[in-house]
């Protein structure tokens, strides 16, 4: 149930996306003396892109996580379509840069997705306790 | 997973920039090392370099060393006619190493390394956190 509630599959998308922004941030810095090497960056999804996945129950979906028993959860269901086991995390394109890493750039990229991905957690949690609420209600 | 590569790939860098102080400590350590006989050669500054390395299954950069060289430029002579290394002119010949470049290049081998602790720990944080959403209320 959970699954096709736009929101935490939102959320989760974008807390996928920090975590990603993080590792290639953490790359960057790792390569700041290394000899020939570009600062990769990850190009920001836009919402509507993100939330095309889940509207109109997923019709603008694309991939999804295949299930080998029918009793496995999958991330997101996708009614009437066949699951081809593709990670859906091809929507973002890691790109090599031109210029050399500016390590104090990199530092300030990599709090900038630490703060917002402390964000998506706690509204997350927020979401959560809301249900929680609802169904005892009930 | 991205946040645990992210780890990895901060620890290789830490690990790398580890080295690096190894090889520039050595190079201010015998900084004065004269040879004792004037055949012999004093000893000769080590440079260190980086590479990177992709790992094929996620496609995550790491960084190894590269390779530990000897620099080829050439040695500092003194005037030292009663040392044990003087060559008929009195002339010593001392390695090749720079003390103040030394020291510049520890520190930025302190603030490379700096900046992937720090990364590993923003890392850690995030991971730490989603953990939590699992803690009951």
């Amino acid at each position: 149930m959970l699954e096709s509630m736009s929101i935490f599959n939102g959320i989760g998308e974008r807390m996928k996306f920090l975590a990603l922004q993080q590792r290639v941030v953490s790359q960057n810095i790792t390569h700041a003396d290394t000899p020939g090497y570009t600062a990769r960056e990850v190009k920001e999804p836009t919402f509507k892109k993100t939330m095309a996945r889940y509207l109109d129950g997923g019709a603008g979906q694309k991939v999804s996580v295949e299930a080998t028993n029918s009793q496995h959860m999958t991330k997101r269901r996708s009614v009437g379509k066949a699951p081809d086991g593709a990670e859906s995390r091809e929507t973002y394109e890691v790109s090599p840069g031109e210029n050399a890493v500016v390590l104090e750039e990199q530092i300030l990229k990599s709090s900038e997705a630490n703060g917002n991905y402390q964000l998506m957690a706690n509204l997350y949690e927020k979401h959560i306790d809301i249900m929680r609420i609802a169904m005892r209600r009930s | 997973m991205d946040l645990l590569q992210a780890m990895q790939v901060s620890s290789s860098g830490m690990r790398v920039q580890s080295e690096r102080m190894k090889v520039i400590s050595q190079n201010i350590a015998n900084a004065s090392t004269a040879a004792n006989t004037p055949n012999e050669d004093p000893y000769r500054r080590k440079t260190i370099s980086f590479k990177g390395e992709v790992d094929r299954a996620s496609g995550v950069e790491m960084v190894k060393v590269d390779d530990i060289r000897r620099d080829q430029s050439p040695f500092i002579l003194e005037y030292k006619p009663n040392h044990p290394g003087a060559d008929d002119k009195g002339y010593v010949r001392l390695p090749n190493v720079n003390p103040l470049i030394e020291t510049m290049d520890m520190r930025e081998a302190q603030r490379s390394y700096e900046a992937n602790l720090g990364a590993i720990e923003i890392s850690r944080g995030m991971v730490a956190r989603t953990v939590d959403l699992l803690r009951s209320r």
